[in-house]
């Protein structure tokens, strides 16, 4: 049996830091990886890989309760926790596996997990780690039998040198929202497979379940409409632009180059090029600027009595404060 | 040489003929009211040259961007001009986000703000009739005359 810990978020363990290969952009209540992405988020894509390649079993540790919003598989068991890592010592100590994956997002890793296994036994030691080109990733495989000379995860994933395992597919660290733009242009351009979640109308152009665009309004590839969005009349929606689940954007408006979160409002007549948008907030990419816009009129978000797909209001306001104090965190074992 | 204005105005300057004004921090539906009214006998004036300081500005709504294109629109019928100067990041995300960025012309500083109006002197423009006024000049005498 082969089991899988994914933990989204880093709180609790001290040490935690020092292991992790870099910073994640943060939010109040979770991370980058419960956002919805083209239609889903990392986490549930994630979780898809790890089952497609040979694991039995995953537990899900979060901080943030939202999300199990994103979570809905019966191999797949999910924990929230103030101490992300001590839960996850208990889970991985519990699945009495013949081998744990532990995944720490965050960063968007592609990797086949029945290779990285593979890879694992081939080298004979009691830890392995995913790489790339530019360091380690949070991705590791661990041996059982080390968790009785250890007495947390930590310490088990820090306690040797551990074998190299260099990740052959595409990776994308989500350190900044300049990396989040970077994955859905990626994703769009079938660069990785991060690929959109609905229908390609026509080459380029993905509509998610349900979404309106008016006859007027201009699509021009690539481009992602997600499910339940609204495009008005005379919009112009491209270069590479997503427009999450549930968001309107009204009359006229261009967007171009940005990204529209889920349940967000975009206002008539607005020119939105290279930014990010979600709710009231507005991150401006090539201006490095982030606003609360307190117009309802121009952006604001959408109440919904659904379940949010892991979007928070506070997340575009708290990537201010990630770009602001953005400093990555020591590197172990480079 | 830059002097205040006392009476009435607040955060206003001249230089010579070029006025240079503040635009408060938070450029709302609540500011732009006092704003208007500070700013209202200056529009008046015959060929107002304006220079507004948006260094402060931290935000703006589409009732400042409104009150903004107003004042332009006034100082151009007037046949002045108004200028924006030392926009900040956010006042210039806001207003290319509601696309009027391009209809005004902005400076790094009021001073070359103050100086762009001095690039072409006053008295260079001529203060006689425009070049129209003979044409509409008559179509104004037939009108009457009908």
């Amino acid at each position: 049996m082969i089991g899988a810990v994914v933990i989204v978020g880093s709180s609790g363990e001290d040490g935690a830091e020092r292991l992790l290969s870099s910073s994640t952009i943060q939010f109040e209540h979770g991370c980058v990886a419960c956002i919805e992405l083209l239609g889903r988020t990392v986490l549930g894509r994630t979780i898809e890989e790890l089952l497609r390649g040979r694991v039995d079993s995953v537990a899900v540790i979060a901080s943030s309760p939202f999300a199990s919003a994103v979570i809905g598989h019966e191999q797949v068991g999910f924990f929230a926790a103030q101490d992300v890592w001590q839960k996850a010592w208990e889970k991985a100590k519990g699945f009495h596996a013949e081998a744990v994956i532990v995944v720490r997002l965050g960063a968007y890793v592609e990797f086949d997990p029945a290779d990285l296994l593979q890879f694992h036994r081939d080298q004979g030691k009691a830890v392995t780690r995913a790489w790339s080109d530019d360091g380690s990733l949070d991705v590791w495989v661990v041996d059982p039998e080390i968790f009785a000379q250890n007495n947390g995860l930590v310490s088990c994933l820090g306690s040797e040198d551990p074998a190299r395992y260099l990740v052959p597919g595409y990776v994308n660290r989500l350190e900044s929202a300049r990396d989040l733009r970077q994955l859905i242009t990626d994703g769009l351009g079938a660069r990785c497979h991060f690929r959109p979640q609905g229908t390609e109308l026509r080459p380029g152009i993905w509509l998610g379940h349900g979404a309106e665009v008016e006859r007027t309004a201009r699509l021009v590839a690539p481009v992602y409409i997600g499910r339940a969005s609204k495009i008005a009349d005379q919009c112009l929606i491209t270069r590479g632009s997503n427009v999450e689940s549930n968001a309107k954007v009204d009359y006229g408006t261009v967007i171009e180059d940005s990204t529209v979160l889920s349940n967000t409002y975009v206002g008539i007549g607005l020119d939105l090029s290279h930014s990010i948008v979600d709710g009231d907030n507005l991150l401006h990419l090539q201006h490095g600027v982030s606003l609360k816009i307190s117009d309802p009129v121009v952006l604001r978000p959408i109440r919904d009595n659904r379940v949010r797909s892991g979007v928070d209001g506070s997340f575009l306001a708290s990537l201010k404060v990630r770009n602001v104090a953005m400093s990555s965190l020591p590197k172990k074992g480079q | 040489m830059k002097q205040r204005i006392s009476k009435g105005v607040k955060n206003m300057l001249t230089s010579g003929p070029v006025v240079v004004m503040q635009v408060p921090e938070q450029f709302n539906a609540g500011e732009v009211r006092n704003f208007m009214e500070e700013l209202g006998p200056l529009l008046e004036s015959h060929r107002p040259r304006i220079v507004l300081d948006c260094s402060q500005v931290r935000s703006i709504d589409s009732a400042g961007v409104e009150a903004l294109l107003q004042c332009l629109e006034e100082t151009l019928k007037r046949d002045g001009d108004l200028k924006l100067a030392a926009l900040s990041p956010e006042s210039e995300v806001i207003l290319e986000l509601m696309r009027v960025a391009r209809v005004f012309e902005a400076y790094p500083t009021s001073d070359e703000a103050v100086r762009s109006f001095n690039a072409l002197p006053v008295d260079a423009v001529s203060q006689e009739a425009p070049w129209y006024s003979a044409v509409f000049g008559d179509l104004r005498a037939v009108k009457e005359a009908s």
